[in-house]
């Protein structure tokens, strides 16, 4: 009978805190981020093949610097908010 | 005559005549003095000979001296026949330039100044054209390749480019319209601050984790230098490029596509322009229309700095084609 009376009373699995929706959230837009970083360095490579300019080695190292740069540092970020 | 004289243990004598009758002797004792001292005489040839590798060497020092010799005599018959030839041709009158040609240079020399690139053939012939566009374009133009105006750059080029074709210039949206996605950076920048004191009180559980703010800002401030590189990389490659034969537009249109339109002068029919505000009209920049006879009916060069240079350097760029397709 104790049993039948703890049924429905254990609420704690039912609850969705504000941070984890949080984490959630951020999850959701590191892949995001990732995948616009990753856009985007492509087409800095293809825009740098259309028109030759002196500035186009820079720009297509730059592009790809920034992109494991955001692999990495959004990785920490994420790390860091997931842990919290 | 040979006579045998008698036979004895001496060596045996030979009498010879000589042509003139004269008796010569001749015996083996003669033979070997004679052939003795020849000995003597082969050994101390061997002796006082040098070797033949040695004498080789002697005639090659004496080859090469003489090849030295040969060299310096030629050295300086050329130093002569030159020293000859500049006094002849400071003999010989020089032509006198006329004014359109010390005109020509002159202007050459202005355009390299000012472009910083060395001014070829179908440069000149733009110079020589007697249109004004070169000299407007060129007028307070900087030589940077950030400019958003750029006269004659050095280096760019497409993948379709003819021989004689020339990038007369390259034209870029105005600085100002970077400011939008400058502060749209600042503002992600500033968010996580926004969020953890000033807002603190709405959500007291999570912001007060330090590891979470952490986190959360590494990740704000990311996204923020994401948002500047972006906006600089729309603006370097959305470029308008007018060349001696086409027209050409680059959009980048979203982070998935971008759009290279071209068209040539001879289907350029109207060009038109607009001051889009107060601060286009403030900093010399708008909008130009480009109507062609095309299927796509117009070009838009939005917001691109001296629009109404740009507009004048399409007319004679138009013009300067025609006539050199016949069409004028």
């Amino acid at each position: 009978m104790d049993i039948l009376g703890e049924v429905g009373t254990n609420e704690a699995a039912l609850s969705f805190g504000l941070g984890s929706l949080f984490k959630v959230v951020f999850t959701l837009l590191f892949i995001l981020y990732v995948a616009y970083s990753f856009f985007l360095a492509l087409r800095i490579r293809i825009l740098s093949n259309t028109i030759s300019t002196p500035w186009n080695k820079t720009l297509r190292r730059l592009a790809f610097f920034h992109l494991y740069a955001v692999i990495v540092g959004g990785g920490v970020a994420l790390f860091l908010i997931l842990i919290a | 005559m040979v006579k045998d004289k008698k036979s004895t243990n001496k060596a045996p004598e030979i009498i010879i005549e000589d042509s003139e009758g004269n008796e010569v002797v001749s015996s083996e004792k003669s033979k070997k003095k004679t052939e003795e001292p020849k000995k003597e005489k082969k050994t101390k040839r061997k002796v006082g000979r040098p070797p033949k590798k040695e004498k080789e060497k002697e005639k090659e020092k004496e080859k090469e001296k003489e090849k030295e010799q040969e060299k310096k005599n030629e050295k300086k018959s050329r130093t002569q026949s030159k020293k000859k030839t500049s006094r002849k041709s400071d003999k010989t009158p020089k032509k006198k330039k006329t004014k359109k040609e010390v005109e020509h240079e002159k202007r050459c020399a202005e355009l390299e100044k000012k472009i910083d690139v060395p001014v070829d053939k179908n440069v000149q012939e733009l110079l020589d054209s007697g249109r004004t566009f070169v000299d407007n374009i060129t007028k307070k133009a900087k030589r940077n390749m950030l400019s958003s105006f750029h006269p004659f750059p050095k280096g760019i080029s497409f993948s379709n480019t003819e021989k004689d074709e020339v990038v007369v210039l390259v034209v870029r949206h105005h600085w100002t319209g970077l400011i939008p996605a400058f502060v749209l950076a600042v503002f992600v920048f500033l968010f996580p601050f926004i969020l953890v004191f000033i807002t603190d009180a709405w959500f007291e559980g999570i912001f007060s984790v330090i590891t979470f703010n952490t986190g959360m800002f590494i990740f704000f401030i990311m996204l923020s230098i994401t948002i500047v590189l972006d906006a600089f990389y729309k603006w370097f490659f959305e470029m308008n490029v007018l060349t001696t034969c086409r027209i050409i537009d680059l959009d980048f249109v979203s982070i998935m596509t971008h759009r290279l339109s071209e068209t040539t002068f001879d289907q350029v029919q109207d060009v038109s322009y607009s001051p889009a505000g107060p601060l286009a009209s403030l900093f010399n920049y708008g909008d130009l229309y480009i109507q062609t006879a095309a299927s796509k009916n117009e070009f838009h060069f939005d917001k691109i700095t001296r629009p109404t240079d740009v507009q004048d350097a399409i007319w004679d760029l138009r013009f300067l084609r025609m006539k050199k397709l016949g069409q004028l």
